[in-house]
């Protein structure tokens, strides 16, 4: 019988967060009102190398030194045996705080400096910012084998910087847990995905990794991240008909969103991927 | 050979650095959120708690790291700011691993050099709901200055007051407008609220947790947007015995402590110091090569000890 293995994880944050919408314009800095499963990919790779003591990649070579402009080859994600379901409020218990922020037009002037200014030239720019407050995100991480989601219980109260704003620590680390396939009328956790379309909750634009077997890494490992794609998922659906991955009777993952986050040159989940 | 992660190796080793705090404003407080026609607003944030939506008054984690920012570079290292000893300002930071400021605070000199700040702000959200009182304030008009009082004179000088008043009514207003203060409306957070806020320090060193100390506890009376500024550490007995700050610093390498946030949803200053002390009194192990956790006046000791290393390394000449 087919199935997978989740573990259930509950970050806490420690004050306002900013997970960037995407498309995004300069001025309007939006936020989903959840981690979404590509940031918690990138964002538990970090907490595991904090974990571990190991050397802090991401901002040295592979960001500087490859081809074309800073970052536009390098994206830091759990190995593709993780699929990151993304984590997420409690349905009333959250909200968004909509407020304006001060930027700076130029980064190069000096007149914001000066105790005694004499030229007023230079002026801010202000955003429109938006920031997610709530006491706890559940998410999920799947895999194919226990193993994997055996690594993340050593993350527990670990803590850092999570999105474009923010700090979120680890509360809990659940024992992983094997979920079966199941078909019917469910109501989903987290996110629902294509081919599903449901007629309830909320549709957001989202991204997911693309794969590539060839990536190469500065130290020669290979396998990565080269780009994304974007998708549609929807939130707080309140019901679907379909095949899941049952937490229990009646509650699960959509059966293919697991795979929806990371394509390529990857094995999926369920079936042949769609 | 530069590093992978592009940071020099440091002699002692870097450690993660935490320091949790209730903040009480001993007077009041304003940090503005957008302005409306002539009533300046607090910012204040929506909550949903048990009981329902909540309001509440907010120091904002973002403009807290730019006050503590601020306060690093208006220093005085030896007659001159420390900003002028670095060359290193805002927005235009110097973006140098040598610098203090930009090694922990990060900085960015745009499509040249990103230095990825490795301190984080959190908290900020006072735990009684909202209380804010609105008060009538006096503004000089938007025109300032010499400018002002010569636009002034040169269209009074146009009136012949006693006959013309009527004939030159709209010109009369305009000078006047521009003399006379603007009343206009401000809000005010009220004293006493408690703020629970936290900074995070991931890998940092010993001296690079100086700088984080010598701008927290130099930010403390400069919180706070145009004037009265200033918070204080809440206090409370934590043994039952002498008040003291409800404070905490951890060093660690494993997080072997609970973390003493308090949740925004709580609105009961009693509940949020006690769930504060129990929490910070939760440590597995307190050990110095893994996990150390001070506490209360041992903690401001140990941000004091550290501020007096900032000031002999940066600011003396």
């Amino acid at each position: 019988m087919e199935s997978i293995w989740i573990s259930e994880m509950v970050f806490r944050p420690t004050g306002p967060l900013t997970f960037r919408r995407m498309p995004s314009g300069i001025l309007h800095i939006m936020s989903y009102p959840f981690m979404p499963p590509t940031t918690m990919s990138g964002f538990l790779k970090r907490l595991l190398y904090i974990a571990e003591e190991k050397e802090w990649p991401g901002y040295g070579d592979d960001w500087y030194r490859k081809r074309g402009s800073p970052g536009s080859e390098f994206t830091l994600t759990l190995d593709k045996e993780y699929r990151t379901l993304g984590a997420f409020p409690d349905r009333n218990r959250w909200s968004i705080h909509k407020t304006r922020r001060h930027g700076p037009k130029n980064f190069k002037h000096k007149e914001f400096s000066q105790m005694l200014r004499t030229e007023h030239k230079e002026n801010y720019e202000l955003h429109h910012w938006d920031y997610l407050f709530c006491e706890e995100l559940k998410g999920w991480v799947a895999a194919k084998e226990r193993l994997h989601l055996e690594k993340l219980k050593s993350l527990k109260n670990f803590g850092g910087k999570a999105g474009k704003e923010g700090y979120v620590f680890v509360r809990e680390v659940g024992e992983p847990r094997e979920l079966t396939l199941a078909e019917g009328d469910f109501r989903p956790l987290g996110l629902v995905t294509q081919p599903f379309r449901p007629s309830s909750g909320t549709f957001y634009n989202l991204y997911g990794h693309h794969w590539s077997k060839d990536y190469e890494w500065s130290n020669g490992e290979k396998g990565g991240v080269v780009g994304y794609r974007q998708l549609g998922a929807w939130w707080n659906v309140s019901s679907v008909t379909g095949p899941y991955w049952a937490m229990a009777e009646g509650v699960g993952f959509p059966a293919h969103a697991p795979d929806s986050f990371l394509k390529g040159d990857v094995e999926p989940f369920y079936g042949a991927g769609i | 050979m530069p590093t992978l992660s592009g940071l020099p190796k440091t002699k002692s080793p870097r450690n993660h650095y935490d320091i949790y705090t209730i903040f009480e404003a001993p007077q009041e407080l304003y940090f503005g959120d957008e302005k409306q026609v002539n009533v300046n607003i607090v910012e204040k944030v929506r909550i949903q708690s048990p009981e329902g939506e909540k309001e509440k008054c907010y120091i904002s984690p973002t403009k807290r790291r730019g006050v503590e920012r601020r306060c690093l570079l208006w220093s005085d290292a030896d007659g001159q700011l420390l900003m002028d000893k670095l060359v290193c300002g805002i927005p235009n930071t110097c973006c140098k691993e040598s610098c203090p400021v930009c090694s922990v605070y990060g900085g960015l000199i745009t499509g040249e050099r990103t230095f990825i700040g490795r301190i984080t702000h959190s908290g900020g959200v006072a735990i009684l709901p909202q209380i804010t009182i609105e008060k009538q304030r006096a503004m000089h008009p938007a025109i300032m200055g010499n400018f002002r009082e010569e636009v002034s004179k040169e269209l009074l000088g146009t009136i012949n007051k006693e006959q013309n008043r009527k004939k030159d009514a709209n010109k009369y207003k305009k000078a006047s407008d521009l003399t006379e203060p603007m009343p206009y409306r401000k809000e005010y957070a009220q004293p006493g609220l408690l703020y629970p806020v936290s900074n995070h320090c991931l890998s940092i060193s010993s001296d690079e947790f100086a700088t984080v100390a010598y701008a927290f506890l130099m930010s403390l009376n400069r919180l706070g947007a145009g004037n009265p500024k200033g918070v204080s550490f809440a206090r409370a007995a934590w043994d039952g015995q002498e008040d003291e700050p409800l404070l905490v610093v951890d060093e660690y390498r494993v997080p072997l402590g609970e973390r003493p946030i308090v949740s925004p949803s709580v609105s009961d200053n009693a509940t949020a110091i006690g769930t504060f002390i129990k929490l910070a009194k939760s440590v597995s192990s307190n050990s110095a090569d893994k996990f150390s956790r001070s506490t209360g006046n041992e903690a401001l000791k140990k941000l004091q000890d550290a501020a007096k290393v900032f000031e002999q390394k940066h600011l003396q000449a």
